[in-house]
C-alpha cells in the first residue's frame, strides 16, 4: 500500500504537461475552485464552457465579459439530467469537440452528526445526487463531444473523504459516501472508456475557503486561486507508461492524488 | 441465555435462509418483512411460532424502520445481532444509452441508506447485548479491484455502504460493537426480481457460510475488513 508522501515522485516532471490549448468544460464554475480553474484555463489560452448554477452570482459573468468569445457560461445543474443534457446540446452548438472535462461541482452539508444523532436522509440523497451522480450525468451527456477530442481527458474533483481505507471520521455519512461512490463511478468509467483512449484524473484539492456548504469557509487552509494551480498542473500533466515501474503513474492505472502529489488509497 | 437477532430483507433468498439458520441454532429472530404476500416467512413462522417475530420493514423508508424498531421493544426488548441484508439491484442501463438515474438512486436508498436507517433505529436496543453489526455488502463495492464497465447503481451503492460501515466502526468499535462486512457470493436469489438460476450457490448454503462468519469471533476486530464466503479479504 502506498504511504503518504511517497507519491510525490510524480511531481518530478512538472514541465511535461499538455502544452497545446484546447476546449474545456468546467462544472460548478460560479465561484470557488471552479471559477479559479476557469480563470486559469483562460489565462493559458483555452476556450472554456463554464457550467453556471447561480446566474445571479456575479463573478462568472464578469470573467466572461473580460474574455468575450473565449468563455461561454452554460446554465447547468448537475443534479438534473435534463439540465445536463441541455447544457451538452448548447455546447454542441458552439463546438464539435471538448478536450478536457473538469467535474468540479459539489456540495457539503452544514452539519452532519454521528449515528446516535438523527440522520438526515434527504440530505444524503442530495449530496449523492450532486457529488456522485452529477459527474456521471456530465460525462454521459458530453460523450459525443469528448469522443471527437484527441486528448479525451476526464477530471474529477473528489476528496480524501472518499477514501474508505483512510477514513477516521465518526460522522459525515452523506459526504463521505458521495465521494466514495464518485470514486467507484470513475473506476467504472475508466474501465469502460480507457480502451477508447480516454484518460482520467481523480483529485483531492485540499481544504479550501470555498462555498460548499452555502457560505464561504474561513477556517480552511487554501484560497481557491492557490488550489487551482496544482489542480490544473495535475490535470494537464502527461503520464509515461513504464512497464518496469509499477509504482509510477501511467494512464492505465486509476489513482486519486492530492494537491501535494500524495496518493490516497480507495 | 436466549439471544435475539434482527434480519432485514428476510422474505426470501439469503435473508430467509439466515433466519432459518439462526432459528435452528436456537436464536430468537425478528424478521423484517418487505413483501407480506411472499409465503416463505409465513411458513417459517408456523414452524417457530415462539421464536420468530415477523415485523413489517421497508428499509427504504425512515418511517417504516422507526416503526419496526418500536415494535422490537414489545417483542424482544433487545437486539444482540443485527444483520443488514436487504438489498436491490439497479437495473442494467448502460453508459451512453441513457443511464437510469432514478434506479441508481433507489439502489443507494435501499442498499446504503437502508443500512444506516436500520442501525440508527435499532442501536438503542443493542447496548445490553452482543453488540454485533453485520452487513451484507458485495465485492461489487470494491473500487480497487472493480472490473465492471457498468452496473453503476449497484456498485456505487455498495461502495457507499462500505464507507458508511467504516464510519460506524470508527464511532462504535470503542464502545464494544463488533462489525462484520461480508460478500456472500453469487446466489440463486431474487435480487433482480426473479430468482437467478445461473449463480454458484443456493441461499441456504450461502447462509451457512455467512452465519459462521457473523457469529465467530475474530482476532483483529479493530480493523474493518470485507470478507467473502471463502474467507478471503477484499480490499476497498
Amino acid at each position: 500500500m502506498a504511504v503518504l508522501g511517497e507519491g510525490a515522485e510524480t511531481m518530478q516532471d512538472p514541465n511535461r504537461t499538455v502544452e497545446t490549448t484546447g476546449i474545456a468544460f468546467v462544472t460548478g464554475a460560479d465561484r470557488g475552485l471552479g471559477l479559479a480553474l476557469t480563470a486559469r484555463l483562460l489565462d493559458k489560452g483555452w476556450r472554456v464552457y463554464a457550467g453556471q448554477y447561480m446566474p445571479e452570482w456575479p463573478e462568472l459573468g464578469a470573467l466572461a465579459a473580460r474574455h468575450a468569445g473565449q468563455l461561454v457560461p452554460v446554465p447547468l445543474d448537475v443534479a438534473d439530467t435534463e439540465s445536463t443534457r441541455a447544457a451538452a446540446d448548447l455546447v454542441g452548438q458552439h463546438t464539435s469537440r471538448v478536450d478536457l472535462v473538469i467535474n468540479n461541482a459539489g456540495v457539503l452539508s452544514a452539519r452532519a452528526g454521528p449515528i446516535r444523532e438523527a440522520q438526515d436522509y434527504d440530505e444524503m440523497h442530495r449530496l449523492y445526487n450532486v457529488n456522485a451522480l452529477g459527474p456521471l450525468r456530465v460525462v454521459e451527456a458530453l460523450l459525443p463531444l469528448t469522443a471527437q477530442s484527441a486528448l479525451k481527458r476526464l477530471c474529477f474533483i473528489s476528496s480524501e473523504a472518499g477514501s474508505i481505507n483512510r477514513c477516521e471520521r465518526t460522522s459525515w455519512y452523506g459526504y463521505n459516501m458521495s465521494k466514495a461512490a464518485l470514486n467507484m463511478a470513475v473506476k467504472l468509467l475508466f474501465n469502460r472508456l480507457r480502451p477508447e483512449g480516454y484518460s482520467f484524473r481523480v483529485y483531492h484539492p485540499g481544504w479550501m475557503r470555498t462555498y460548499m456548504n452555502g457560505t464561504k469557509g474561513t477556517d480552511a487552509t487554501l484560497e481557491p486561486e492557490e488550489a487551482a494551480v496544482p489542480a490544473l498542473a495535475y490535470f494537464m500533466r502527461e503520464r509515461a507508461k513504464d512497464p518496469h515501474r509499477t509504482d509510477r503513474d501511467d494512464e492505465d492505472r486509476l489513482v486519486m492524488r492530492d494537491y501535494q502529489g500524495r496518493e490516497w488509497p480507495w | 441465555m436466549e439471544r435475539t437477532a434482527l434480519v432485514t430483507g428476510a422474505d426470501r433468498g439469503l435473508g430467509s435462509a439466515l433466519c432459518a439458520g439462526l432459528l435452528a441454532r436456537g436464536w430468537r429472530v425478528v424478521a423484517g418483512q418487505y413483501m407480506p404476500d411472499w409465503p416463505e416467512l409465513g411458513a417459517l413462522a408456523e414452524q417457530h411460532p415462539d421464536a420468530l417475530h415477523v415485523v413489517p420493514l421497508d428499509v427504504g423508508s425512515t418511517a417504516s424502520v422507526r416503526a419496526a424498531a418500536e415494535n422490537v421493544a414489545g417483542l424482544a426488548g433487545r437486539v444482540d445481532l443485527l444483520i443488514s441484508n436487504a438489498g436491490i439491484g439497479a437495473g442494467r442501463s448502460e453508459l451512453g444509452q441513457g443511464l437510469d438515474f432514478p434506479a441508481i438512486q433507489r439502489a443507494f436508498n435501499v442498499n446504503a441508506l437502508g443500512a444506516i436507517r436500520t442501525v440508527e433505529a435499532f442501536l438503542p436496543w443493542m447496548g445490553e447485548g452482543l453488540r454485533r453489526l453485520c452487513f451484507v455488502s458485495s465485492e461489487a463495492g470494491c473500487v480497487s479491484l472493480a472490473h465492471r464497465q457498468g452496473q453503476f447503481g449497484y456498485c456505487m451503492s455498495k461502495t457507499a455502504l462500505n464507507m458508511a460501515v467504516r464510519i460506524m466502526h470508527n464511532d462504535l468499535y470503542p464502545e464494544g460493537y463488533r462489525f462484520r462486512l461480508y460478500h456472500p457470493g453469487w446466489m440463486r436469489s431474487y435480487m433482480s426480481g426473479t430468482k437467478s438460476t445461473r449463480a454458484d450457490m443456493e441461499p441456504e448454503e450461502a447462509a451457512a457460510k455467512a452465519l459462521s462468519f457473523f457469529l465467530a469471533d475474530r482476532e483483529d476486530e479493530g480493523r474493518l475488513v470485507l470478507i467473502d464466503y471463502q474467507g478471503l479479504e477484499w480490499p476497498f
